[in-house]
């Protein structure tokens, strides 16, 4: 089984790249196809290890950067940021400190918030975040002037394809591999926080480092994201949870690899689908959304069973 | 190696104010509910800190306190023995952590449960899996706050006999409790009441009985 999976990249990344009704042209796959599928990888890596980091510092299997309004607040500073930077000429550098910057804030807000009360209540305030988030983006958009906003939208909406081609592409994903080294290379210590803060510290882990390192990461992996491909839902519930069930573990440490893996499989084959299944192609958060939803509905099921 | 301390400490109401010392071997901290051992222990294990007084660790390599552990319920036990091992490295544990955690849980006789989920074991399962977690740490100061709870009978001796043996290796091992019956197993000895040490010493000179606690048993 888990050898299979191993195999599940180089098909799914192949058929990303060759599959589409321009054929096997080079120029498109060079231009087009690669970039998105690319996109896919590295969204998918940093959606899905942002969304394991952010159930083990919350201890909350439902928590998700898109669910948790944590990319809606990110995708709206980096377009405040955006529209300041480019006073200066730097428009790009603004839209990524400002997706980090929103990021950091929004998940430090959650994890203050989940050291006063429940999973329930920050799960509804992350929800709450996320719906104004969204109402003042779109309030946020009227200050952008008509020939740059359509540019812009595609990756407001969450798309793979807005994913840029070339160097950058590559910067990016680079940028994504040191973040999942990083984390892996902690990973031990962000698992114990799974016991709770005081039980890690009382087993010998930095809590203070760690919980520094969680929401560090957490947000660098969402910012990143946010920046390149938007605020893509669902990747980061679901695959921890798809991670947990293949390796028959829980511990973070012992997931970290498979979440990483499994998220950049889940948005390859969600991009395949909007791309090659549907009669005309739409955002492919509605995919994630028609599977991620029931999903996150069933997860939410379990949980109240069990208290 | 040994733990002195002198410290004042106040919670809403209730005030510790406690000086002693913990030398090598296994101490058991007794008093009744609401009394300051788990304050005394927090603070020895740097998990609270003291309003005043001081905490002096000498020779103390490594130090773990285990209490209340959150834990997924479909981790499997193993899991939960390898929290022990966190304070090893932070890179993902490795075989030689597993093999650690799983002779730790041999010695607790759960080592057959080490692929069960959490949620399908016992309370008294679910203690001693946490017991040898904390044996897991091979920590030279190991404070553990209450490992008989949900344990029966036969079981708190042997873990108290298996705490023994640990501490018996030069290190440093206190328990708060309230089973009386199990004192004998004990080096030392640190009653407290009301946030204040009333008697401490060899657990030879205890002879101070635990009615209050007894009680409480009684009713529960």
């Amino acid at each position: 089984m888990r050898r299979l999976l191993l195999l599940i990249i180089p098909l799914l990344f192949s058929a990303a790249v060759l599959l589409g009704p321009a054929g096997v042209d080079p120029y498109i796959i060079e231009t087009v196809r690669l970039p998105r599928a690319l996109g896919a990888v590295v969204g998918g890596v940093l959606l899905s290890v942002s969304g394991l980091l952010l159930q083990t510092a919350l201890r909350n299997p439902l928590a998700d950067p898109y669910v948790l309004g944590v990319s809606g607040v990110a995708v709206l500073a980096a377009l405040g940021s955006y529209l300041l930077w480019r006073l200066w000429g730097l428009p790009y550098l603004g839209f990524l400190l400002g997706a980090l910057l929103g990021a950091a804030a929004a998940t430090a807000a959650l994890l203050l918030l989940a050291r006063r009360a429940g999973m329930l209540v920050v799960l509804m305030a992350g929800v709450l975040l996320s719906y104004a988030a969204s109402s003042a983006l779109q309030l946020a958009l009227l200050a952008l002037p008509p020939e740059e906003l359509g540019y812009i939208y595609v990756g407001l909406q969450g798309s793979f394809a807005a994913y840029p081609a070339g160097v950058w592409g590559y910067v990016i994903a680079a940028a994504a591999l040191v973040l999942v080294l990083f984390v892996y290379f902690n990973s031990r210590h962000v698992a114990a926080l799974l016991h709770g803060e005081e039980a890690a510290a009382g087993l010998g882990v930095d809590v203070k480092k760690a919980v520094v390192y969680v929401v560090g990461a957490a947000s660098a992996g969402v910012g990143v994201a946010v920046a390149s491909v938007g605020p893509v839902g669902f990747v980061g519930l679901l695959a921890p949870h798809m991670a947990r069930w293949v390796a028959g573990r829980q511990r973070t440490d012992l997931v970290l690899l498979e979440t990483a893996w499994l998220g950049a499989a889940l948005a390859l084959a969600a991009d395949l689908a909007t791309r090659l299944l549907l009669p005309r192609e739409l955002p492919v958060n509605v995919v994630l959304s028609l599977v991620g939803a029931p999903a996150a509905g069933w997860l939410l099921w379990r949980y109240v069973r069990k208290i | 190696m040994y733990v002195r301390f002198d410290v004042v400490k106040k919670l809403g109401d209730f005030v510790l104010e406690a000086a002693g010392e913990l030398g090598e071997g296994l101490t058991c901290v007794v008093g009744p509910n609401g009394s300051g051992k788990t304050t005394l222990l927090k603070i020895l294990a740097g998990l609270l800190r003291p309003d005043r007084g001081w905490v002096e660790h000498v020779g103390v390599k490594a130090k773990v306190y285990v209490g209340e552990l959150h834990v997924p319920p479909d981790a499997a036990a193993v899991e939960v023995a390898l929290a022990g091992r966190s304070r090893f490295s932070p890179t993902p544990v490795r075989r030689e952590d597993v093999e650690a955690a799983r002779r730790y849980m041999r010695l607790l006789q759960v080592e057959d449960l080490a692929e069960r989920r959490w949620r399908t074991l016992s309370g008294g399962q679910r203690q001693r899996v946490v017991i040898a977690a904390a044996l897991a740490s091979e920590a030279d100061l190991l404070l553990l706050d209450e490992p008989l709870a949900n344990l029966h009978g036969d079981w708190r001796g042997r873990v108290m006999k298996i705490l023994a043996d640990y501490a018996a290796a030069g290190r440093i091992v206190a328990v708060t409790t309230h089973h009386g019956d199990v004192l004998r197993c004990c080096d030392f000895v640190i009653a407290l009441r009301e946030g204040r040490i009333t008697w401490r010493g060899a657990a030879g000179d205890y002879k101070e009985s635990l009615e209050s606690s007894c009680d409480r048993e009684a009713k529960n």
